[in-house]
């Protein structure tokens, strides 16, 4: 029998600013445990909330052996790292203070807009050791910064959002991100049409839900996948590559181990690679099941079974400016791209059709904004859109912010909508 | 019970949890997980801030009482602020999961034995190439205590079966699913009959399915489709700490403006035994029906306290909070639709080209809203005829609302324990929506 023990002690302080003040904050830390056993291609797990007893969780563990619930995929072995990414030593007080001042300069530079943000400072450990050698440990501080603004004249609830992730608290990333976003949307509105370069945040989960769908494991595995059977194939375009990251350079705060243990060279896993399928993502059951290559993209509550589920993903950026992929693109075009700052939701048919409701984009020029587009429908299909219609991942990220890249791809406009009535 | 500081108002929620969880796919059993704790959400205000916090340990409660009153500067007169005089404070139980009727009162074996006794039938499909099936359940019993006097409990069970499944042939497929809820055991019977119809349905659709040409057409939603268009397009902004301080839709949206085709009446009711069940809220006020739009006009809005003051309007029992370890803000409950008088059979006679939307797989709502279909059907000459893939439903969440031209005589809730809804960092809170058919005469519809 192996027996595996996971700590996770996760600490946060929120700071709500709305209206041009602080709202409220909220404080927690929160342990949690579980204590794993596998035995005979079984697992029994036990865990608890708060302080808890490992020995205590052993014996329940062992009771929830005989559940009869799979788990044939070997436990990782003999691995020992430690890390520890703290780059700040605020304490709440500190970091109050620091939102304060952001709050008061924004307050004065950008009077035309109004802001509902969320900032966390985030503090989390997380210890994953068991019988056969495996001792991982990670602990990081973070800030998240959630940050929604709106014109104050805009009819819209929100007109964008912007969330990111930074090492240390960096006042000035945030402000010089809202300037360009409020430069932007005090612009005229434009309606284009057509056939447009659009940029996601590389992180965007409605983009991202077709690369989850059709990168997956399980998808692959079962033929579901519009690229089953494909791997090893050139079926991208020759610019595109693609990681599932851990790795910190590619907004990835969290753990460099996933929940089974697993870990990748430099934190990444080369899912695509110049337009090369390499390999779906996949966890230790999916790649136990399949005879896929295992990606370690195994998540799970600190209690249940670690299973399957989407991972973070992030490109290698280009070696040229937006502008420059833009010309290299075999389309003419104005150096600059709509980034889709405010969708509100879509979806991809099983046949691969993309479509995308924009509530608000911004043409961006990698300087700065201009022109916001209000209201539009944008369709695509994903082989083109991975394919033909891939633009490329501009060497610069958006806004300057560190690892926020952008991903363009041609799209073409729906049209605005005649039937969208203003009260 | 605890040492309220004086000059500050406080009140602390206490969470007992009881859940259960069970996955099946690939022919093995991936999870059997029951768990329970208990844990407290404390929060403290001091007329200008209010200071959060959480903890796994409910003994610790008076010390996180104590830590954040020392970060507040407290006022005699926090007793007189409009937030505080607005917050009620009931002292009532309202227990009905309890003893027998409690989930935690049946063995996993059972909940498994339930869950699998539906497996010979999706295995006698053909087309499966894949199907997972997941049973949860969850008994969460609340405790609100605070400086005012309130000390409300309530308890809140859902049960429900999800099957997930993929079906594929000669180059189509079909992710589709099934599943159903209920708030005790013994309402969870088989449903082996729905079970067969839901997946001859996506069967149906596998083999027939035709695309469409994108265009604006007459659409008629079912229950399930309308309540997520309510929830979608005019829940969320009637949640009104979307526009707290925000002068502009302050302005737009007044109480008694026309915002909708005089047929449409809109309600939130956290009172109705739903899976978006609330008889009292994260803030201790009694749940109530709140008509969003009531015959077309604007009738009322989600409020939290704060909301409800910033807006000079009543409490309504909407501050929600996914668990222990988050602060309450305006959420729905429990939102329909309430039904019109039209019969259903009359609403599609009327349709010479347009779409019924069956069901769906997620919304998101906002200025605009998105829906995706996942089954949808033509409707040619007031006849349903072949199933279509649609892609997306699109619009202006004000525009559309005027364009309800039609709305059936039967309602009904969707009880999908699996529904859930997701705002800021909140996610999977549960929910519940639903609704008549409703036809909207023209809509984005993207092939």
């Amino acid at each position: 029998m192996i027996r595996e023990a996971y700590v996770e002690t996760v600490g946060e302080i929120c700071a709500r600013l709305r209206g041009g003040a602080i709202d409220s904050t909220r404080s927690r830390e929160i342990t949690r445990g579980s204590v794993r056993l596998y035995e005979n291609g079984k697992i029994g797990i036990a865990g608890a909330l708060g302080e808890f007893d490992e020995e205590g969780l052993t014996q329940e563990a062992k009771k929830r052996l005989d559940m009869g619930v799979v788990y044939t995929a070997s436990p990782t072995a003999d691995k020992h790292e430690e890390r520890e990414y703290i780059e700040t030593d605020m304490d709440a007080y500190d970091f109050l203070w620091e939102v304060e001042e952001m709050l008061g300069e924004q307050n004065r530079r950008f009077p035309d807009c109004s802001f509902v943000h969320d900032i966390r400072y985030i503090s989390e450990s997380r210890h994953l050791r068991n019988t056969v050698g495996l001792d991982l440990y990670h602990k990081a501080r973070y800030f998240e910064f959630y940050l929604t603004l709106k014109r104050k004249d805009s009819e819209n609830v929100k007109d964008g959002t912007l969330s990111f992730r930074l090492p240390s608290f960096d006042k000035r990333a945030a402000l010089d991100a809202l300037r360009m976003l409020c430069d932007g949307l005090g612009q005229k509105p434009c309606a284009p049409e057509g056939r447009i370069p659009v940029l996601f945040f590389f992180n965007d989960p409605l983009y991202n839900k077709t690369l989850w769908e059709t990168l997956n494991g399980i998808s692959y595995g079962s033929g579901s996948s519009l690229y089953a059977g494909r791997m090893g194939e050139k079926v991208f375009a020759d610019g595109l590559t693609l990681y599932q990251s851990r790795n910190r350079k590619d907004q990835f705060f969290n753990a460099f181990f996933d929940m089974e243990g697993t870990t990748n060279p430099e934190d990444r896993c080369l899912l695509i690679e110049s337009g090369v399928f390499r390999m779906p993502f996949t966890d230790k059951m999916t790649a136990t099941r399949f005879f896929l290559p295992l990606t370690g993209a195994a998540q799970a509550e600190y209690d249940s079974v670690p299973s399957m589920d989407y991972p973070h993903l992030a490109y290698q950026p280009s070696e040229h400016s937006l502008s420059e992929l833009l010309s290299q693109s075999q389309r003419e075009n104005s150096g600059r791209a709509l980034i889709a700052l405010q969708p509100t939701g879509g979806d991809f048919s099983s046949d691969g059709h993309f479509s995308l409701r924009l509530q608000t984009g911004l043409w961006y020029d990698e300087t700065g904004c201009d022109a916001p587009v209000h209201n539009i429908s944008l369709t695509t299909e994903i082989h083109k859109m991975l394919g033909d219609d891939w633009i490329g991942v501009p060497r610069h990220p958006l806004f300057h912010i560190p690892g926020l890249y952008g991903v363009c791809f041609w799209m073409t406009v729906q049209g605005p909508s005649p039937s969208d009535g203003r009260l | 019970m605890f040492e309220f500081p004086d000059s500050l108002y406080c009140d602390v929620r206490i969470e007992e949890v009881f859940q259960t969880r069970i996955a099946f796919g690939f022919g093995d059993v991936q999870e059997m997980l029951e768990r329970r704790y208990e844990a407290a959400f404390v929060r403290v205000f001091d007329g200008k801030r209010w200071y959060y916090s959480a903890t796994s340990s409910v003994d610790a409660v008076q010390e996180h009482i104590d830590r954040l009153a020392s970060l507040t500067t407290p006022s005699q007169a926090v007793s007189e602020h409009p937030v505080v005089q607005k917050l009620e404070a009931h002292r009532e139980t309202l227990r009905q999961f309890s003893g027998p009727q409690s989930v935690s009162s049946k063995t996993i074996k059972e909940k498994y034995d339930l869950l699998s006794h539906y497996f010979p039938i999706i295995d006698s499909y053909d087309h499966i190439r894949l199907w997972t099936a997941r049973y949860v359940d969850e008994l969460r019993n609340k405790r609100f205590i605070s400086s005012k006097g309130a000390d409300c409990s309530f308890d809140y069970q859902k049960i429900g079966l999800l099957f997930s499944y993929e079906m594929s042939a000669k180059g189509n497929q079909i992710k589709d699913s099934f599943s159903y809820g209920a708030h005790v055991y013994r309402d969870m019977e088989a449903q082996d009959r729905k079970f067969a119809n839901t997946l001859n349905r996506s069967a149906d659709f596998l083999k027939r399915a035709k695309s469409v040409e994108s265009g604006r057409y007459p659409v008629i939603l079912s229950p399930q489709a309308a309540g997520v268009f309510a929830h979608e397009s005019f829940g969320h902004l009637s949640e009104s700490d979307t526009y707290q301080g925000d002068q502009t839709l302050k302005d737009r949206w007044v109480i008694g403006k026309q915002v909708a085709h005089k047929n449409l009446s809109i309600v939130d009711d956290g009172g109705v035994l739903g899976m978006g069940y609330t008889p009292f809220d994260d803030e201790g006020t009694k749940a109530r029906k709140t008509y969003l739009i009531r015959d077309g006009v604007m009738a009322g809005r989600l409020h939290n306290a704060s909301t409800a003051v910033d807006f000079g309007e009543n409490l309504t029992g909407n501050a929600r909070a996914i668990s222990f370890e988050y602060e309450p803000i305006v959420r729905m409950t429990n939102t329909y639709i309430e039904p019109g008088k039209t019969p259903l059979c009359s609403l599609i006679g009327e349709v010479d080209n347009g779409f019924l939307i069956d069901t769906i797989k997620s919304g998101f709502g906002s200025t605009n809203f998105t829906v995706s279909p996942i089954i949808a059907y033509r409707i040619r000459r007031g006849t349903i005829a072949e199933p279509v893939k649609i892609s997306l439903l699109t619009g202006n969440s004000f525009g559309t609302l005027f364009k309800i031209d039609g709305i059936s005589d039967r309602a009904s809730l969707g009880e999908n324990p699996f529904v859930t809804c997701s705002k800021r960092d909140q996610l999977r809170l549960p929910i519940d929506f639903g609704g008549p058919y409703v036809r909207i005469s023209e809509i984005d519809v993207v092939g």
